[in-house]
Formats: structure tokens, C-alpha cells, sequence
């Protein structure tokens, strides 16, 4: 199982790099890419790799996949190129997958290195397994609005400061906003349950910890701002730029909750 | 001599080259006004969203005229913008031959190897031509320019890959909006290339709507392209629902203004909307592109975009310059020949004087008792002699002319000392052939072969020469 493991392990990885290295590659073509397919093939395996070895490092390690920080990290990014490889269908945004090969890169192998945190005593397994399942996911989805926002700002600052070169190899605009509103939509709900759930074994937490606390702020803040999002598009058309920006500034909170996690045992040491 | 003075994107922003622009009536009125100068022999405008630029011929092929009829120019371009001055560039004599064949072959252009601008370029020569203000010179030009032009569209790759300021411009609207299907597209004004654009948008899948102030002619377009038909009363509400905008008037001022959005604001919730100003003097207000999700290209944006993706064809366009130098040189050939021509002209009616004279002296001695017709024939075989003597130093001198610099100089300066052409009365130079003495116009055989003889046969050439000369001047205006 183990042998399965580190071989899945390398395949994903160097999948996502052939992927990865080829999106760039179309990307950076003079000629407008009329779709990598090759890029997204190997993505898919990578995913597919990738998938097979958290299941089977749960299985060798004893370990639920979402009841580890460890896993945690390495599902999401599996969360965001699947949804990529889902969105591309009928969409041109290859250029998505120079940001989202990576992403699925650097959580698979980073996720090897961090240490595993033990969830707060007293709460069930099961209720702390649809937690972090909830927010993990979540977290694909907002990491992937993420890097279509940020690909928005790219194209839209392109397009003021009309210097575009070859027009046609970046998505669209519409198709950006359209995809990071979608990845919101649902990533929201999944983020929502996540903080649901999280408040009921709130009283389970160690409030005196400031690490702690820092990561329960930082993460409602992500939930907040991710609302603010949807909600200003909603009542006020809120889209495009703002929207953009607004996504970003999201991901950013994601990303420090993030960071606490696996900074936590340097952060413990130095508080 | 040729002179080209005029603006460009080169050395001025659109916001100056908008007020410099002519449209027909004021380009008319300027063809007029350089007419009437006294150094300007020939012109023609060429004025495009990108350029402004006089052509002009002088009536001297001295420096001094050249001086005069570029401030003439000068002058008349300031006039439509003083601010203009500091942006004018001047060429002239085979720099503004080179300079015409370059612009006609799309060589100068903002996007290198765009089609539109020798049917730009001809519509100013025919207008000044309609005007009557072309002679040989510009007419020889422009023959050239444009056979220059079409052979570097079909021997280069310049004009390959159809990067034009409207394709461009359809890019950039999927670029923002990715798929056509169920936009709204607004077509402002009736220019040419406007509707071109949105044709294009058309064709991808966007529904239209045309607006303008010439109902009937909104009306015919929009029956075109079967879309709905607006006034500009209209058009506060069409941009309410509007994803793209193309506008080219050629209205003086803005069409769409900030206000004209305020509707759109406070009715439409998000999304983007994409102006295309494809008009000089502009259409739309220039604040209007720093609003969040509008995004606004004018002519100078499209064809710089247009630009940068044309690298390739800036490689072909050194192919290109080849065969502008081959245009060049070939003008200059003509220049020369054109140098040499009255020497050969003067050698000719020397010549010809000369056997007239001693023609008329046989024809009252000697050769008498010859008939019409022998006289015809003599004066023809005479004819024949002349030719065939003058052929091979004709030739070679038009050789000299065309391919060493300076000898065809010498090869001039040395046959006036010889043959002294510089006495060769004027009138003399078209007559082409040997006259036919008539036996009664010939004076009686008893009178003594003085000098009256040889003037009235000099009358009688003058009466000749007057008349060959009006059809030379004919010949010359219709080259």
C-alpha cells in the first residue's frame, strides 16, 4: 500500500509538472492556443494520481483523510483541479491552469512536510470529518475563484492599458467574472456549513490560545469578505473588477488561515 | 519638383490630428486654396484618420519654389490647427517620392500592410483630379506609387493575415465578452468602417442597432443588416441595454457623453460595456473609459493593439522597401530622361534646320523640276537620315541620363558647345519631321539664295511649331 502510495505520489507529481509546464508554455505562444488539450490530459491524470494517493496514504497511515490538516491541504487543491478540469469544458481558459497546476503541485507536496494536528478533544469524529471536509472543499472552490479573479485583474488591466499582444490567449473577461461568481457560489455554502460546524465545538477550542483564535478570526473574515462578495454582486451588480478584487481579498484570508495551520507548531514555539 | 508636407501619427496625437482632419468639403476647399498659390503647379491631399498630408508639384524645379510651395503647404495646414506647426514634417524632391510610395505601400502606416489606405490615398487624387489640379508630374507619380503599392501587397507577405483596425476591433469585444451570441451591439453614424465593424460583430453573433441623424440612410443600412433603426434622441436608452458601441460620425464634437451613461447607471446593474471610437474628430468623451467595466479604443488604441500582433509582418516590410527603392529609381530615371529631353529635342531641330535649308536650296536649283511627290519623298528620305543618324546618340545619352551620375551632364554641356542648342529657337523644338516645300511656296529659281529664303521658311516652321506646340502641351497633360 505504501509502494502504491509513493508511486501515485510521483506520478501526480510529475503530471502536474508536465501540465503546469505545458499551460505556460501555450500561454506564453505567440499564436493564440485554441485549447491545451495535451496540458489538460495531463492535469487529469495528475488528478486522478493525486486522488489515489490520499486514499491510499489514509489507508497505510490509519488516517481519515478529512480529519487531517494534512490531507486537508492536499484535498483542496484536488478540489480546485477538478473543478477546473470541469469548467474548461466548453470554455476557453487553459491560461486558469497555469495557476491551478501549480496550486494542485505545491499542496500535494507540501502536504507531505507538515506535520498532522490533532483535532480538539471532545468533539465526535464524525462531526469534526464533515467540518473539515466542508471547508476543505470550500476552499477548492474559493482557491479556483481566486485564480479566475486574479486572471481578471490581469486581462482587465491589460485591456486599459491597451498594450494586449496577441489578443485571444487569455480567457475572456465574462468567462472569468462568470467562473469565479460560480466557484463562489458554491465554495460559499460549503465555507458556511464549515463555519457552522465550527461554532458548535467552538466551546471545544482553547480561547486562551491566541494561535487559535487567529485562525478562527481569520477564517470568519474569509467567510465575510467571500458574503461580501456575493452579496454586493447581488444587490448592487457589484461584478467584474470589484468583484475581482473583492475574491482576492478573500483567498488572501484563506490563505493566512492556511498559513496558521501549517506555521502552527513555529507559531506555538514562538507565543 | 515634389513636395509632401503634412502630419501623421508619427509626429502627432490624435487629439491634434483631429483638428487638422478633412473631410470633402474642407479638403476641396484647401485643393482650392493651394491652387490658387503661385508656386503650387500640381496637388492632392491625402487625409485619413492616421494622416493629413499635402502633395504638391511646383511650377519650378528650383530650390526656391520647392521653399515656397512647402511654406505655402505649411501654411495651410496651420491654418485648420496652429498647434499643428510643430508637427509637420516636409519632404521633397526623391525623399517625397519615396515618401508617397512607402505611405501607398502601407509601409508607414500605424499597422503595417493594412489595405484601406491606397483607396484612401485614391480618393484624394481623384478629388483633386475632379478639380482639375493634377498635371503629368503627380498623375506620373501616383501611377507609380500605386503599381508600387500592389506589387508589394502581392510579391510580400506584409498584407498577409488581415490584421485590420476593425478585425482588431471584434477581437478585443470577445476578448472582454468571450461570446457574441445575445450581445447588443449599437452602430453609431454611417462611417464606412464603422459599419464594417459591425458587420463583423454581426456575423458573430451580436444583434444590432443603427442609429443616426439621416433617417432614411439609418434606414437603409439597418434594412442591410436587418436590425432596428434609431435617432440619436434614441441613444441614452440604446446604451442602457448595450454591450458594444461602435461609433464613426463625422460630427465635429462628442456623441456620447458622460451623461448620455447616466440612464444606463442607475438602470443596468454590472456588466461591461466596450466602446469603439473609430472617428477623428472623436465620438465619444474620452472620461468615459476610466469607468469601472467600460472599457473605450479609439483608431489610435486599435491600430496600436493592431500593431504590436503585426511583428511578423514588420520583417516583411523589408522585403517591401526593396521594391519602394525599385519604384524610387525608376522615378528618378524619369527625372533624368526628362533632363536630357531638351537637348535631344534641341539636337534634333538643329539638325533639321539645317537639311530644310539646304532642302529649299536644291529644291530651287537643281532639284527644281521635281513634283510634289518627289519632293515628298526626298523630304521624307531626308527624314529617314536624320533619324537613323540620331538614333544611336539619342540612346546613349537617355542611357547615360539614366545610369551614370554627372556623364549625361557632361555629355549635354558638350554637344550645346558643339552644336551651340542653346541658339535653337524655342518653337522649333516639337516639329518632329521634315516640312514639305510646296513649288509655290518656294521663291522663283532666278532669285538669288539670300537669307529671305531661310526666314520664310522659319515663318512658315514658327506657324508650324505654334501648333505641334499646343499638342506637345496636350501630350504632356494627358501623360
Amino acid at each position: 500500500m505504501e509502494v502504491l502510495a509513493t508511486i501515485s505520489f510521483s506520478l501526480a507529481m510529475i503530471a502536474y509538472s508536465v501540465a503546469s509546464t505545458q499551460f505556460f508554455l501555450d500561454l506564453a505562444k505567440k499564436r493564440a492556443s485554441q485549447g491545451s488539450a495535451a496540458a489538460a490530459r495531463a492535469l487529469l491524470v495528475g488528478a486522478c494520481m493525486h486522488a489515489v494517493q490520499i486514499v491510499t496514504t489514509s489507508f497505510f497511515t490509519g488516517t481519515c483523510p478529512v480529519a487531517s490538516m494534512r490531507f486537508a491541504l492536499s484535498l483542496a487543491a484536488l478540489v480546485a483541479v477538478v473543478a477546473f478540469l470541469i469548467m474548461r469544458r466548453g470554455r476557453q481558459i487553459d491560461a486558469l491552469g497555469t495557476f491551478v497546476g501549480p496550486v494542485g503541485l505545491t499542496f500535494l507536496v507540501a502536504a507531505q512536510f507538515i506535520g498532522d494536528s490533532v483535532g480538539p478533544t471532545g468533539v465526535s469524529r464524525a462531526m469534526l470529518a464533515f467540518h473539515v471536509t466542508a471547508n476543505l472543499v470550500g476552499l477548492g472552490f474559493v482557491l479556483f475563484a481566486g485564480g479566475a479573479s486574479a486572471f481578471y485583474v490581469l486581462v482587465d488591466r491589460r485591456l486599459r492599458s491597451k498594450h494586449l499582444g496577441v489578443i485571444g490567449r487569455l480567457p475572456s473577461l465574462d468567462v472569468l467574472d462568470s467562473i469565479q461568481h460560480r466557484m463562489l457560489l458554491i465554495g460559499f455554502p460549503l465555507l458556511t456549513l464549515g463555519a457552522v460546524s465550527g461554532g458548535m465545538f467552538f466551546s471545544q477550542i482553547d480561547v486562551t490560545s491566541a494561535i487559535s483564535m487567529a485562525r478562527a478570526i481569520l477564517g470568519y473574515a474569509a467567510w465575510c469578505v467571500v458574503a461580501g462578495v456575493l452579496l454586493l454582486r447581488a444587490l448592487w451588480g457589484w461584478d467584474g473588477r470589484r468583484s475581482a478584487y473583492g475574491t482576492l481579498t478573500g483567498v488572501l484570508f484563506v490563505w493566512l488561515v492556511l498559513m496558521v495551520y501549517m506555521l502552527r507548531p513555529l507559531l506555538g514555539a514562538l507565543v | 519638383m515634389i513636395v509632401v508636407v503634412g502630419l501623421s501619427h508619427h509626429t502627432a496625437p490624435i487629439e491634434l490630428r483631429e483638428q487638422v482632419a478633412l473631410d470633402e468639403e474642407a479638403a476641396h476647399q484647401l485643393v482650392r486654396l493651394l491652387e490658387a498659390s503661385p508656386d503650387v503647379a500640381e496637388v492632392f491631399i491625402v487625409s485619413t484618420c492616421n494622416r493629413v498630408e499635402i502633395v504638391a508639384a511646383t511650377l519650378e524645379e528650383t530650390e526656391r519654389s520647392s521653399i515656397a510651395c512647402i511654406a505655402s503647404c505649411r501654411a495651410a495646414l496651420v491654418s485648420r490647427s496652429p498647434a499643428a506647426d510643430s508637427a509637420i514634417y516636409e519632404h521633397r524632391g526623391i525623399g517625397a517620392v519615396r515618401h508617397l510610395v512607402r505611405v501607398a505601400s502601407s509601409l508607414d502606416s500605424l499597422v503595417v500592410g493594412e489595405a484601406q489606405i491606397l483607396g484612401q490615398m485614391k480618393e484624394g487624387f481623384e478629388l483633386a483630379r475632379n478639380l482639375g489640379t493634377i498635371g503629368p508630374s503627380l498623375h506620373q507619380l501616383f501611377a507609380r506609387a500605386s503599381r508600387g503599392a500592389k506589387r508589394v501587397r502581392s510579391e510580400t507577405t506584409v498584407g498577409v493575415g488581415q490584421v485590420s483596425v476593425p478585425s482588431i476591433a471584434v477581437d478585443l469585444a470577445l476578448q472582454i465578452f468571450g461570446d457574441m451570441h445575445g450581445r447588443k451591439a449599437v452602430l453609431i453614424g454611417l462611417g464606412e468602417m464603422g459599419q464594417t465593424v459591425a458587420r463583423l460583430l454581426n456575423e458573430a453573433g451580436a444583434s444590432l442597432s443603427v442609429v443616426g441623424r439621416d433617417s432614411q440612410r439609418v434606414e437603409a443600412l439597418a434594412q442591410r443588416f436587418s436590425c432596428g433603426a434609431f435617432v440619436m434622441g434614441e441613444l441614452p436608452q440604446l446604451l442602457v441595454d448595450a454591450d458594444v458601441v461602435v461609433s464613426s460620425t463625422s460630427a465635429p464634437g462628442s456623441v456620447v457623453t458622460l451623461a448620455d451613461l447616466e440612464m444606463r447607471r442607475k438602470t443596468r446593474r454590472g456588466g461591461n460595456l466596450f466602446f469603439i471610437d473609430l472617428a477623428v474628430p472623436r465620438d465619444i468623451e474620452p472620461q468615459i473609459g476610466n469607468l469601472d467595466g467600460v472599457f473605450l479604443y479609439d483608431v489610435d488604441d486599435l491600430s496600436q493593439v493592431a500593431a504590436e500582433s503585426t511583428g511578423a509582418r514588420r520583417q516583411a516590410a523589408d522585403a517591401a522597401e526593396a521594391i519602394v527603392d525599385e519604384v524610387v529609381a525608376d522615378w528618378e530615371r524619369r527625372e533624368s530622361a526628362l533632363l536630357v529631353t531638351p537637348t535631344i529635342k534641341a539636337l534634333r531641330a538643329k539638325l533639321r534646320l539645317a537639311m530644310e535649308a539646304e532642302l529649299a536650296r536644291s529644291l530651287r536649283g537643281r532639284l527644281r523640276d521635281l513634283d510634289l511627290e518627289q519632293r515628298a519623298a526626298l523630304s521624307k528620305m531626308l527624314d529617314s537620315g536624320l533619324n537613323r543618324l540620331l538614333h544611336e546618340p539619342t540612346t546613349r545619352l537617355r542611357e547615360e541620363a539614366n545610369h551614370k551620375e554627372g556623364s549625361a551632364d557632361e555629355m549635354i554641356a558638350v554637344l550645346n558647345a558643339l552644336f551651340e542648342l542653346e541658339d535653337v529657337d524655342s518653337v522649333e523644338l516639337d516639329v518632329s519631321s521634315m516640312r514639305v516645300p510646296a513649288t509655290d511656296s518656294l521663291l522663283p529659281p532666278d532669285e538669288p539664295e539670300d537669307s529671305g529664303a531661310i526666314e520664310k521658311m522659319r515663318s512658315e516652321t514658327k506657324d508650324t511649331s505654334l501648333r505641334g506646340g499646343e499638342s506637345g502641351e496636350s501630350h504632356r497633360d494627358s501623360g
